[in-house]
């Protein structure tokens, strides 16, 4: 992570305020006197650990929302290889100049993809940013040197792919000195335009671009490619069989293409080779026979089929063979073609019909009509039977050789030496005839001529007859019998060659016909008969190396010199010495050197010694690898770094989220949410219970219903708390202190058996439902108590009900209870109704299968438990004052006990104690 | 007098303070009836004649309808000692703003209630307790101890002492009364709710008749701080840092969970029960607990 503000990191401490602060208000805590902790203890007890991990949460968020922000305005950035920099920008493009830039990979160039990064890239520099293009293939085009983003592109839009190859290295240590001589203070950045391959990269671990430098370089996908490696003439290719042979190489896929064969501009044959991948094949082409048979040179290409990287499909070629052209056979008369005459020797020497041993074909003529031949076809003409010269035969053979052609002399049986004086210019003269003693014979030079007769056993050739030889002066002696004279001459006629044999064929003669060393003694002397032939020479060149073409010693070598260069360019270059130096070549292709009437070609080809058609990318290049689509956002990354600030500030709003909720009061915090939460469930399913369930006696307690009906259903409303709780008191009964109030609609109505109506004024008329439901309730065994608390005389309350009963309950009706009815004896031993008022002498009731299921009182019995703010009674009883009052209190714990247990105490067992009490009472 | 001025004098008159069960107590004669057989005007029941009993007890009417000699009884009225039992502990000294301290309303209920005492010919006495108790004022009679209760009432004081819990201290203070009769507890029962209750009941099972005031201040009940706060007991104790916004509503419902359990208990134990706060109209209270 790196800075581009550090300044304002100081500022960090800064996150620790919540928590000095935090502290100081420990410290700035009022001081409250409270009288008693006990209960504060315990409540801080149970909630402290929920507390305070709020707290630590709340500070939590705090430090680190300050942290953040303060992070987020030191501009940092991440992973940024040049950030450390200061403002502007040095950057360095190397654009890759190499033939393998030209691969193609279907959509378009690499270098072309390369460059319109290179491009892209100009137009996010700032206007203080240097930039320094350089164009390398194997060394930089021109020295780097600073300009701006104008100068950049245009040297960027002028480059072009060449032929040469890659060196990274050299680049990139260059582009190290220019940035290590820039001041420092400056961002740095080196960006590679190349495809990154292997072959770019020699030296292992290159060194880095100096430090604090931003390194990209570009990556394409591989692309395989084949390539032809080498197109020279096969080993076995002679002037008579000429063949080339080119290898085959291919990097990523094995690839197998067609190769055609073309000699200048046509097409001469074509073959297939294939390659594995990473390897090589061979395959081989024979050439045509060459135009001039003389001067066998072929020159032109090998063309395989066209890959992605078009350029390394294509070999030229170049390359002239020894001539080896056909032999004359001069021979006296048909007689020659017998069996142990030299000529049927030499008809088996020259093939006969099929290949011929020596290596050159021959035709054979009567050299009594020598003058048929067109002696310019021939190299060699083979006099093999030397006798009475044809006439105009020496002569005409002294001008052959002497204008570069061979003469190959063997005297004839029935030479003489007079005969063979004809032939002066002979490099040896032809002595009398001589028997040696000794036979054998020995090579007296060493040379390329005579290089394979060590092998054979030289002493079994025996030259029983043979004329003797005395070397002219200037001629050399190849070999010697074993007394030392010499057999075989050779020296110069001219502009050719003479070679002399002392002994004719004939096996009278000698038995060399018939011995294995016959056929390279042959060829020794065809080969001596040659004068300073040409090597076989494949001219061949790199691109981007010089040219050099000399004359030998026999040649005329001109002042002046053209040389066509393959894209038609003509070069006029000086001779001196001897020598034609044409200093570079820079596109690969046939570079003729013209002399007039004579072209020489050299085959100049791209140098696939650096591997530079091996697309195959690097694997661990030196330096970060970017798609070329991606190259803006890798190296903006690089080297500005990637903002991190906007994940700070997103970090930062996301705790000033969480200290927001944190701190709402504790009802509403997430940590308590879910608790309140499954508080708020769990208590609706409990009221969803206790609605459903038959609540209405809130276990086994009595709950005293009132009925709310009309306006005045509600007279005295703290009178049900003080009968209940005396209900409590005296009785066994457990109670429920609450009473409830309900309605008809109400679904609790039928879980209270216990239900009081009172009323002053009439209440509403009773619709069909509520009717009903009255009726239900009734008629399922609930108690109704419906009391006039006006307490005077009948009113409308009391029509009301009156009306309505009937309808409530039709069968039965409204009767008064006697003062025997069991009511009175429910609990306390009462003679009759009291209440407030006093005024009816007796109550009344519904009864319904045995019991009183309706009771009506008119005599306030509630309003005497009514009580003042001081407790004390808040109505006065009349008449009967205190005493009535506690009357009234009996009759009505005895209807809520009547209600509770219905009329047991009417049972048989209980009379006769409540007859006593009541006597004993009445006295 | 200090504790009791003439508005409250007029507010309470009426209330009487009577015990529930007859008690067979001291018997001096006194207003309340007691399960003995004395002198009163209140007819008890008739009784056969038996030797020894006085001739002037004879009920001659019965003798006349039916016969036979009959002796009347009458029920003896007894006068009882009612002990003010006033919590003296730091506690009470809490005042919240603009209303007197718990101590002063606790002090003005024993006034009153001696007075009910005295005024229905009870006897009354003081016993102020915190970590030990003491009999400030042996029970009396008469129109003098009025005055002297009063005296008594000004010369208390909170004790400074560190107390011990609420139960002990009550327990203390029953060890401290004399005899059997009526205990009015006037404490804000701050503390071991379940010890303080189990003290309670254990004093009415002494056959004391207990009746129990609670003295509160509506700050107690209503917690009306905010902020960060240092609280600080006037009991002693350290120091306690809380949250004040945060502690609220947990203490608020544990204070009402307290006042429930108190009241539901006493109840249940058969003990009158009031509480009576500093800013309201505490002769109302007092009348609440007297009217049960």
């Amino acid at each position: 992570m790196r800075f581009g503000f550090p300044a304002a990191l100081w500022a960090l401490p800064l996150a620790g305020l919540p928590i000095v602060l935090h502290l100081l208000s420990r410290r700035a805590a009022r001081r409250v006197q409270f009288s008693d902790l006990t209960l504060l203890r315990a409540v801080d007890a149970r909630a402290r650990p929920k507390a305070r991990l709020r707290e630590m949460l709340l500070m939590a968020a705090r430090c680190v929302l300050l942290a953040a922000l303060i992070l987020a305005a030191a501009a940092p950035a991440f992973r940024g290889d040049a950030a450390a920099g200061g403002q502007g920008l040095d950057l360095v493009l190397l654009l890759d100049a190499s033939y393998s830039m030209q691969a193609h990979d279907g959509v378009r160039m690499r270098f072309d993809a390369a460059r319109e990064a290179g491009r892209r890239l100009l137009k996010r520099l700032a206007p203080g940013d240097r930039v320094a293009v350089g164009v390398f293939d194997e060394a930089l085009k021109a020295p780097l040197a600073w300009g701006d983003a104008r100068a950049a592109d245009a040297a960027l839009a002028g480059a072009k792919p060449g032929w040469r190859g890659t060196d990274s290295d050299l680049a990139l240590s260059a582009a190290r000195q220019l940035l290590e001589a820039a001041p420092r203070g400056r961002k740095r950045a080196v960006v590679v335009l190349g495809d990154g391959a292997e072959h770019g990269l020699r030296a292992g671990a290159p060194l880095a671009p100096a430090d604090g430098a931003a390194v990209i370089g570009l990556r394409f996908p591989a692309l395989a490619n084949s390539w032809l490696a080498s197109a020279g003439p096969a080993l076995d290719s002679s002037a008579r069989a000429p063949r080339l042979e080119a290898r085959l190489a291919a990097s990523g896929a094995a690839a197998s293409t067609p190769l055609d064969l073309w000699v200048g501009d046509r097409r001469a044959g074509s073959t297939a080779a294939s390659a594995p991948a990473g390897g090589e094949g061979r395959a081989s082409l024979s050439l045509p026979p060459a135009d001039n048979p003389g001067a066998p040179v072929w020159a032109g290409r090998v063309a395989a089929r066209v890959d992605a990287l078009s350029a390394d499909d294509e070999l030229y070629y170049a390359l002239s063979h020894r001539p080896s052209p056909r032999v004359l056979v001069l021979y006296a008369d048909p007689s020659f073609f017998r069996a142990g005459k030299p000529g049927w020797f030499l008809r088996e020497l020259f093939g006969g019909g099929r290949e011929t041993l020596a290596g050159r074909d021959a035709d054979f003529l009567e050299s009594a009509r020598w003058n048929e031949a067109d002696l310019g076809k021939y190299g060699t003409v083979l006099v093999a039977d030397s006798a009475r010269p044809a006439p105009g035969l020496s002569a005409g053979l002294e001008s052959f050789a002497s204008r570069g052609g061979g003469v190959w002399f063997l005297p004839g049986a029935r030479g003489t030496e007079a005969d063979l004086a004809a032939y002066p210019w002979l490099p040896a003269r032809f002595g009398p005839v001589e028997e040696p003693s000794s036979g054998g014979l020995k090579p007296a030079r060493k040379g390329e001529a005579t290089s394979g007769w060590d092998e054979l056993d030289l002493s079994r050739v025996t030259i029983s007859r043979r004329f003797a030889l005395e070397p002219a002066p200037g001629a050399e002696v190849w070999a010697a019998d074993a007394s030392g004279a010499p057999l075989l001459v050779a020296g110069p006629v001219g502009r050719g060659r003479a070679v002399v044999w002392a002994s004719p064929l004939d096996s009278a003669w000698s038995n060399l016909g018939l011995k294995p060393l016959f056929i390279p003694w042959a060829r020794a002397c065809l080969a001596l008969s040659v004068s300073e032939s040409a090597a076989d020479i494949s001219r061949r060149s790199t691109v981007g190396a010089s040219l050099t073409h000399s004359w030998s010693r026999g040649e005329a070598a001109p002042n002046r010199i053209t040389v066509r260069a393959p894209d038609g360019r003509r070069t006029t270059i000086d001779v001196s010495d001897r020598k034609a130096v044409l200093p570079e070549t820079s596109i690969p292709g046939l570079y003729t050197f013209e002399d007039g009437a004579r072209s020489i070609a050299y085959a100049v080809n791209l140098d696939p010694s650096r591997g530079e058609s091996d697309l195959l990318p690097s694997k661990s290049p030196p330096w970060r690898s970017a798609d070329v689509d991606a190259l803006d956002t890798v190296f903006l990354d690089s080297v500005y770094g990637k903002d991190m600030s906007v994940w700070l500030l997103a970090l930062a709003a996301l705790m000033l989220i969480g200290e927001m909720l944190l701190s709402l009061p504790t009802t509403l915090t997430p940590l308590a949410a879910p608790k309140a939460m499954a508080k708020v469930a769990g208590a609706a399913a409990l009221m969803l219970m206790l609605t459903l369930t038959a609540s209405a006696q809130q276990g086994d307690r009595f709950v005293w219903t009132q009925l709310q009906l009309g306006e005045t259903w509600d007279p005295y409303p703290d009178a049900p708390s003080g009968i209940v709780s005396w209900l409590d008191e005296v009785t066994s009964v457990r109670t429920s202190p609450q009473r409830r109030v309900i309605s008809l609609n109400d679904p609790a109505l039928f879980s209270s058996p216990f239900l009081y109506l009172a009323g002053a004024s009439a209440p509403p008329e009773l619709r069909d439902d509520e009717l009903r439901r009255l009726r239900q309730y009734i008629s399922g065994g609930g108690f109704l108590w419906i009391e006039d608390s006006g307490g005077g005389p009948p009113g409308s309350f009391d029509r009301w009900l009156r009306r309505e009963l009937p309808r409530i309950m039709p069968d039965s009706a409204l009767a008064p209870l006697p003062a025997s009815h069991v009511l009175y004896r429910t609990f306390f031993l009462l003679r009759g109704p009291a209440g407030r008022v006093r005024v009816h002498g007796a109550v009344e009731g519904v009864e319904w299968a045995g019991r009183v299921a309706v009771l009506y009182t008119r005599d306030d019995v509630l309003g005497s438990w009514a009580k003042d703010a001081l407790g004390k009674p808040l109505r006065t009883c009349v008449p009967g004052g205190e005493a009535q009052r506690e009357l009234a209190r009996r009759l009505t714990l005895n209807v809520v006990m009547y209600s509770l247990t219905g009329s047991y105490k009417a049972d048989a067992v209980h009379q006769a104690a409540i007859l006593e009490k009541l006597k004993a009472a009445a006295q | 007098m200090r504790w009791l001025d003439p508005a409250s004098q007029a507010r309470l008159k009426g209330l009487a303070l009577s015990p529930r069960r007859a008690s067979g107590l001291s018997g001096a004669p006194g207003k309340h009836r007691t399960l003995a057989r004395g002198h009163s005007r209140d007819f008890a029941q008739h009784r056969p004649y038996s030797y020894g009993d006085e001739s002037r007890s004879i009920d001659w009417k019965a003798y006349a309808r039916l016969d036979r000699f009959y002796v009347k009884e009458f029920r003896a009225e007894d006068r009882i000692p009612v002990f003010i039992l006033l919590d003296c502990s730091g506690s009470m000294a809490y005042a919240g703003d603009g209303r007197p301290s718990k101590f002063d309303l606790g002090r003005r209920l024993a006034a009153a209630i001696s007075w009910l005492a005295l005024s229905q010919g009870d006897e009354a006495g003081l016993v102020a307790f915190s970590a030990e108790a003491k009999l400030a004022l042996p029970a009396r009679t008469g129109a003098a101890q009025l005055g002297a209760v009063d005296e008594a009432l000004s010369a208390l004081e909170i004790s400074a002492a560190e107390p011990a819990d609420l139960a002990s201290a009550i327990a203390a203070a029953a060890e401290a009364l004399p005899r059997r009769g009526m205990v009015v507890l006037i404490s804000d029962l701050m503390g071991d709710t379940a010890g303080a209750l189990k003290a309670v009941r254990v004093l009415a099972a002494r056959r004391h008749e207990v009746l129990v005031v609670r003295t509160l201040d509506p700050d107690e009940r209503e917690f009306p701080y905010e902020g960060p706060c240092l609280m600080e007991g006037l009991e002693g104790g350290e120091p306690l840092f809380i949250d004040a916004r945060e502690a609220a509503p947990a203490y608020r419902e544990a204070f009402v969970r307290q006042a429930d359990a108190y009241a539901g208990s006493l109840r249940r134990a058969g003990i009158s029960y009031a509480v009576a706060e500093t800013g309201g109209h505490w002769e109302a209270a007092l009348g609440r607990l007297l009217s049960r």
